[in-house]
């Protein structure tokens, strides 16, 4: 009897272990958040589209993903390879690689929100447990992190090893099989690449809640997204990309709500890197009534007249 | 190398098991036996290796004090110096090496603040000493009072050194300990043990990994933001703790006496469900078992004990729980912490000479809250939290109340309570932290103690399934950036 508990026990429990961490790692789509397939689709993009030539790109973040639709365009490829809660560190990474494996875009977009260059990303939950970056890559920005002295965009002592552990996958696994995700992902993912890269994340018809900049009173970049945010756009440059920056409408509660002073000096910020790498910045930070908004912070009916703005702002350079 | 990693159970704890037999069988037990101190050394130096000479030559050195100890070693090479005067430098070098390591920038920082200027030290505390100095202290101590039988530095150097008990207790006894390591058939397979000790370590993985750290998130939340705290949030955090350091501590010495087994040691239980104490001697006797005991024999009885004056025994009791405090950390905290339990032993001693009786329950309810209460100076990173995360428990202008209960109540005179986000303030927290309070109570008070459970729990389909389950989410419950919280002293 003894003998059967101790067998039993162990080739339950470390059987199931390797069963568990097996799927966590590799089955991704079966129980990830809606994030996980919107990064597969730029994953893809990035790596097996060779000799594609695009008209336009966009790299940014979610408010970019929702604000502009890139099939409103009346010629030319675009795609949008904007993922929600990054930075220009994933932007950066984007460029490389899509520079490695695919022809060099036309004109390239930028879009990123004030809230996210001032280092509140999403890089540990979803750029890590989505796999989404090389190892060689993530060595590369902690070790920069630590050359920048930067120790509060990453946080101390965590490391993108640690996310081998299941432990970090453990919640989203039992939320996502309770909900059945997989099928939300597979319809999310065609959904994505059909739409080339656009996805409306609030649908609702009016939003005046707050936006996450109106808790902010100042605007102060993190160091190390500062960084990255100038190797993208080195980048950019070096390879003789025509380079834009546009800044995705706030609603008008959270712009009212916002200090002055915030947005001045996200301006002026913008204005300067801009400047800097002779990229075009396309506008100001502004605002668009509520019901123009999915939610707080994305754009839902004002997105048609976003993507106009955004399209005018690259012609017009042309 | 933790407990509760990968690393340990997957790799280490197998390897080390399976090879010890292996050894037992094929060579024999004195050879599986120095392959065991190795691999303890191996254990205690991945860490850090600077730390392995201290202990090593901490070993040597007391193993041949001990011998000189010993009376017919004494008769014969050390004829002109007493026994007492052995002891005193055989404890005098355990303490000075303890205090070096964890009490010089306590010291420095004092002597700084009425006016020295000295630089502090930065020294890096080696793992576990204050438990193998206490270990060996009183080893020393019960030789020189001639109660132990030399077994050979083998034996001595495993009762100190064995792995399982080895960084954080429980603070085994050479007389519990030694017989056991020189019994050879301590050596064969047990199954019997193994099944008994994978059924604790599995518990005491739970309580690590998926109670402990689930606190941990909420208590350390609550003290970094010490200084905004509404009274809800501080009574949280407060609790938290309390609930943190017990399923941290407890759990702990479940795995320890776990991995103890698999090699057929049996190790002293260190904790009987402390928080159904209905008083604070009670719960001594159920919190820390093995120090306590300690403390007993090798401080309180020393100083005196009970055989002196009521007024010296209060003092006795005393100086035992400063030391207790001092032993845990390097901090006026602590020392409070100690002082705050001497004291309340006293009032619970002047107590039980009054004729009466208080209501269990009501008993319980300050003991539980004295102990909950007192854990804030233990836990606090300064004075300045401690008092804090305190005078916020108890200031009813800090009530924060949610909005449904605030509109029923906002009318009582006097009251300035405020509505809003009740844990609003506390990093990691949500209401998902209530139901872990209630869940630590329930697991506290409802349930028989995990060594019961071991000994009791049939080894049936159900408990197949039970403990496999259970063993399945810890491990996958494992966090790569979680320590026991005892490590620290």
């Amino acid at each position: 009897m003894q003998k059967k508990f101790i067998l039993y026990t162990l080739a339950t429990s470390i059987g199931a272990l390797l069963i568990f961490s097996y799927i966590v790692q590799n089955f991704k789509m079966l129980y990830m958040n809606r994030e996980y397939p919107m990064m597969v689709h730029i994953k893809k993009f990035l790596n097996s589209n060779h000799n594609l030539n695009t008209d336009i790109i966009l790299i940014g973040d979610s408010r970019a993903k929702a604000g502009w639709i890139p099939n409103n365009a009346v010629s030319g490829k675009n795609v949008s390879l904007t993922i929600s809660g990054s930075t220009p560190i994933e932007g950066y990474y984007i460029l490389k690689n899509l520079i490695l494996n695919n022809n060099i875009p036309d004109n390239l977009i930028l879009s990123y929100s004030p809230y996210l260059i001032a280092g509140h990303s999403s890089y540990w939950t979803s750029t890590v447990k989505f796999d989404f970056l090389k190892s060689e890559e993530y060595i590369e920005i902690e070790a920069q992190a630590q050359i920048l002295n930067d120790h509060s965009t990453l946080g101390e002592g965590i490391t993108y090893t640690d996310y081998y552990y299941p432990v970090h996958y453990r919640n989203n696994f039992l939320k996502g099989i309770s909900k059945l995700r997989w099928r939300q992902n597979k319809k999310i993912l065609d959904h994505i690449e059909l739409s080339n890269g656009h996805y409306f994340y609030g649908k609702e018809d009016f939003a005046d809640w707050l936006n996450d900049e109106a808790s902010l009173r100042l605007f102060k970049p993190s160091i190390l997204i500062n960084y990255y945010f100038d190797e993208l756009l080195k980048l950019a440059k070096k390879k003789e990309i025509r380079t834009y920056f546009y800044t995705m409408p706030f609603n008008e509660a959270s712009y009212i709500a916002s200090t002055e002073v915030f947005k001045v000096e996200f301006n002026k910020y913008i204005e300067n890197k801009t400047k800097k790498f002779n990229v075009h910045n396309c506008n100001h930070l502004y605002w668009l009534p509520n019901y123009d908004f999915g939610d707080a912070s994305h754009l839902y009916k004002g997105a048609k007249n976003v993507t106009k703005d955004v399209f005018r702002c690259v012609s017009q350079k042309r | 190398m933790l407990f509760n990693s990968y690393l340990f159970i997957l790799l280490f704890l197998p390897v080390t098991f399976i090879s010890y037999f292996l050894l037992s069988k094929f060579k024999n037990a004195k050879f599986a036996q120095y392959f065991l101190i190795s691999a303890s050394f191996f254990f205690y130096g991945y860490w850090n290796t600077a730390y392995l000479p201290i202990i090593i030559i901490s070993i040597i050195f007391n193993y041949y004090f001990g011998k000189i100890l010993s009376k017919n070693e004494m008769n014969n090479i050390f004829l002109i110096f007493s026994k007492k005067y052995f002891l005193l430098v055989g404890l005098f070098v355990n303490i000075l090496l303890l205090a070096f390591f964890k009490y010089t920038d306590f010291f420095i920082e004092n002597i700084n603040l009425i006016g020295g200027s000295m630089n502090q030290l930065n020294l890096l505390l080696p793992l576990a000493i204050s438990f193998f100095t206490f270990q060996q202290i009183a080893y020393l101590v019960d030789k020189y009072n001639s109660k132990i039988q030399d077994k050979g530095f083998a034996n001595y150097t495993l009762f100190i050194s064995f792995f399982p008990q080895l960084i954080a207790g429980p603070i085994v006894h050479h007389s519990e300990m030694m017989p056991q390591f020189a019994n050879p058939n301590n050596s064969v397979l047990n199954y019997k043990n193994i099944a008994s000790g994978l059924f604790i370590f599995t518990i005491g993985l739970v309580k690590k990994v998926i109670i402990a750290d689930s606190f941990a998130n909420y208590a350390n939340g609550g003290f970094e933001a010490a200084a905004n705290l509404n009274l809800i949030e501080a009574w949280m955090t407060s609790l938290s703790y309390t609930f943190q350091l017990y399923f941290d501590f407890s759990g702990y010495a479940d795995m320890a006496i776990g991995i103890a087994l698999l090699f057929n040691i049996k190790l002293p239980i260190n904790f009987n469900s402390p928080y159904k104490a209905i008083n604070i001697q009670e719960f001594w006797r159920r919190w820390h078992m093995t120090l306590s005991r300690f403390m007993r024999d090798y401080i309180y009885i020393p100083l005196g004990g009970n055989r002196s004056s009521e007024i010296r025994i209060c003092i006795n009791i005393l100086i035992t729980f400063l030391i207790g405090g001092l032993w845990h950390g390097a901090g006026w905290t602590f020392l409070f912490w100690g002082l705050l339990h001497g004291s309340a032993l006293v009032v619970n001693r002047i107590w039980h000479t009054l004729p009466f009786r208080m209501w269990k329950w009501l008993s319980w309810f300050i003991t539980f809250n004295f102990v909950n209460i007192a854990w804030i100076f233990f836990r606090a990173p300064n004075w300045n939290d401690a008092t804090l995360v305190l005078s916020s428990m108890f200031r009813l202008e800090n009530l924060v109340l949610p909005r449904f209960i605030f509109k029923y109540i906002n009318s009582f005179e006097g009251l300035t309570i405020r509505s809003g986000g009740i844990l609003a303030n506390m990093h990691h927290a949500s209401s998902l932290e209530t139901v872990w309070i209630v869940v630590g109570f329930a697991l506290v008070l409802g349930f028989k103690n995990s060594n019961h459970q071991m000994v009791h729990t049939k080894r049936n389909a159900i408990s197949y399934i039970y403990i496999g389950l259970l063993l399945f989410f810890a491990l996958i419950s494992i966090n790569a950036k979680s320590e026991f919280l005892y490590f620290n002293f």
